[in-house]
């Protein structure tokens, strides 16, 4: 599929997440109260801003074709996409050894609960990451 | 794993802006390949070596470890 048709494809989709960010905003400013009204206005309007600067980096870059060449050029560039797996991997097992840490001092500290929840949910990831290894070793 | 990719370019005449345009790589994985610290992909390799109109194992020198 050519570059600019995936831009344009992307600048929809950032419009759609803008108008649901819209949305929570105006249903948590209609619909809720106190601390959680407050807390998913500034979550909407957040994500909303966010989107908008999107737009208008992605309309600008669509404008120009030597942008986009530069673009398609840097995503599709086998070095970045190798350290962007690197980097996904890397943060992963960061986050199952900080989850699991985190999970035994909850536990120590007397918050069982909280480290029963954190520790599934460590054994979760873990299962996954086992099954889609298995997956991707049969059709690798 | 070792390469002559600097030393072929530099006998080109072209900057690493022209060769990565070329390969459509991004400046840096050029940079990174010429100090030997990123290896090409065989795709990549593929290229290089028809871009300089050489067999890839004229440009890529495999080390056992």
């Amino acid at each position: 599929m050519d570059f600019k048709e995936i831009m344009k494809r992307r600048i929809w989709a950032h419009v759609i997440i803008l108008i649901i960010s819209l949305l929570v905003a105006l249903s948590a400013y209609i619909f809720l109260d106190g601390e959680m009204r407050r807390n998913f206005i500034q979550l909407g309007i957040v994500l909303a801003v966010v989107k908008v600067v999107r737009i208008i980096s992605c309309t600008i870059t669509l404008n120009s074709d030597e942008k986009v060449k530069r673009l398609e050029i840097s995503e599709k560039d086998e070095r970045n996409l190798s350290i962007a797996r690197k980097a996904k991997s890397a943060a992963f097992f960061i986050s199952v050894i900080a989850f699991a840490i985190v999970s035994y001092i909850m536990g120590i500290a007397g918050y069982s609960e909280i480290a029963k929840a954190i520790f599934f949910c460590v054994c979760f990831m873990l299962i996954v990451y086992y099954f889609v290894y298995l997956i991707l070793q049969r059709n690798g | 794993m070792e390469n002559k990719i600097r030393d072929l370019r530099k006998q080109k005449g072209i900057t690493q802006d022209e060769l990565a345009s070329e390969l459509e790589v991004t400046r840096q994985t050029i940079i990174s390949l010429e100090n030997g610290r990123y290896t090409a992909s065989l795709q990549l390799a593929f290229k290089i070596a028809r871009f300089f109109g050489k067999p890839i194992e004229e440009i890529f020198i495999y080390e056992e470890e």
